[in-house]
């Protein structure tokens, strides 16, 4: 006997609604539910141990915008440390002017390589600031997902890397980066991004622009490490990071960020 | 021919592709890959022996803390590098030049080792000290230029150049003082 097969749709309109408000209602508590604090995430990153004990840190860095007096110090150092084409940064330095018609001027004049010419704006500049940009290494990274060849990966340290041998410089990473950090070496045509000098932190030194900044605006170091700076940082000042609406879980954290910032 | 062949001749073109993926994985895949993580291993070890440049203060005081304490000095946080020079060629010669007590029987304090040229103009100091609205208030900052060595001029009682260097008034490592030499 052929058996009928049964499928079960809303026979009415009241039906219809009743399915959809528990199925829209079931998506807000999926969204309501609460992420973990940054403060239990170091705890989370505490407890993984996979890895060698030359590999068993878990790397951090905070900018604290309110001390950056956007002298270019970390830019230079960047670019003689790791040989950056002209024209191209790991890191930069942005200035924003805030008059009080209600303008707001961003600019990054070579990068501020050459530190800041003074620059002439509309009206009275209200409030002003540097922010220093540079890679903020994601959890969950917009750059290494999009990468063909899987040239781009996350190590356990917690650095994003490009493999210049496997790159093929298609570009795909440059423009999945929210945040612009990444740029096609025109020597090589591979990606090329900043790697927190990976050279440098696996010896034990910090990186470039952090051990050359005058007012100590860069901080860098270890989540694991009980007593590092970034961690009692994190988790006991008001830090934030950069387009948090995308979700990238970005472990480049800033102190005294504006909402002109983009 | 059995009434399974067509079922056998299916698994032999699947073993095949199957082999055929792996003869080529075997060929394309780097050796080291896998090794920490979905990547290159060695890339690791290549991404971690490029030549380190910038040294931080410890690696100068590690042959210069005796002639110098800057512990209190307004530019303590400023590393070494950046007024003088990387300390990269300087540092190779010195493990390489006759050790001090060579140097001293022969009437010199310091061994000759590679030049550290420093840029003397007003540029890298004022990189961090010409006024900008976006810096903060509390940083000391040079309006004006001009002014500033006039009213320069007054305190010291010298003449002053109005095309001087900032050395020419300032201490570069204790910069409160006034005029070199006078504390």
């Amino acid at each position: 006997m052929k058996k009928k097969r049964v499928v079960k749709r809303p026979k009415s309109r009241r039906e219809f609604l009743k399915y959809a408000a528990s199925g829209m209602a079931g998506m807000l508590i999926v969204t309501l539910m609460p992420k973990p604090s940054w403060a239990q995430r170091i705890h989370q990153i505490e407890e993984m141990k996979h890895v060698p004990d030359w590999m068993d840190h878990y790397y951090a860095y905070v900018v604290d915008t309110t001390k950056c007096i956007g002298c270019g110090a970390c830019v230079r150092a960047c670019k003689r440390e790791n040989n950056t084409p002209d024209g191209y940064f790991r890191t930069w330095v942005e200035r924003y002017q805030i008059t009080d018609t209600g303008h707001v001027y961003i600019d990054s004049p070579n990068g501020g390589h050459e530190s800041f010419p003074p620059k002439d704006v509309e009206g009275n500049v209200l409030k002003g600031f540097f922010v220093p940009k540079l890679c903020n290494h994601c959890r969950n990274t917009p750059c290494t997902q999009v990468c063909p060849v899987n040239a781009s990966y996350e190590t356990p340290q917690g650095v994003v890397l490009v493999d210049k041998e496997i790159c093929i410089g298609c570009g795909y990473c440059v423009q999945a980066c929210p945040y612009d950090t990444r740029y096609i070496d025109p020597r090589t045509h591979t990606a090329d991004k900043c790697t927190w000098c990976y050279h440098r932190i696996t010896k034990g030194l910090a990186p470039a622009c952090v051990t050359v900044c005058p007012t100590k605006a860069r901080i860098f170091g270890d989540l694991k490490e009980k007593k590092s700076e970034v961690r009692e940082i994190i988790e006991s000042q008001r830090v934030m990071v950069l387009k948090p609406e995308l979700n990238t879980e970005p472990y480049c954290f800033y102190i005294g960020l504006d909402r002109a910032v983009r | 021919m059995s009434k399974y062949s067509h079922v056998v001749s299916v698994f032999i073109l699947v073993g095949l592709a199957f082999l055929g993926f792996e003869i080529f994985q075997a060929l394309l895949k780097p050796d080291s890959f896998g090794q920490y993580g979905n990547f290159r291993g060695d890339h690791l070890v290549e991404a971690s022996s490029l030549s380190v440049l910038h040294r931080g203060d410890d690696y100068c005081l590690d042959c210069h803390d005796a002639e110098w304490d800057m512990a209190d000095a307004k530019h303590a946080n400023v590393p070494c590098e950046s007024c003088h020079f990387l300390p990269g060629a300087h540092a190779i010669l010195a493990d390489k030049a006759p050790p001090a007590d060579k140097a001293k029987a022969a009437g010199s304090k310091y061994v000759k080792v590679a030049i550290m040229p420093i840029d003397r103009t007003a540029q890298p100091c004022l990189n961090c000290h010409i006024f900008l609205p976006s810096r903060p208030v509390k940083f000391p900052q040079i309006k004006d230029r001009a002014k500033h060595i006039k009213d320069g001029w007054k305190k010291t009682m010298g003449e002053v150049d109005i095309k001087s260097t900032c050395d020419r008034c300032h201490n570069s490592h204790f910069p409160k003082a006034f005029v070199k030499g006078v504390t």
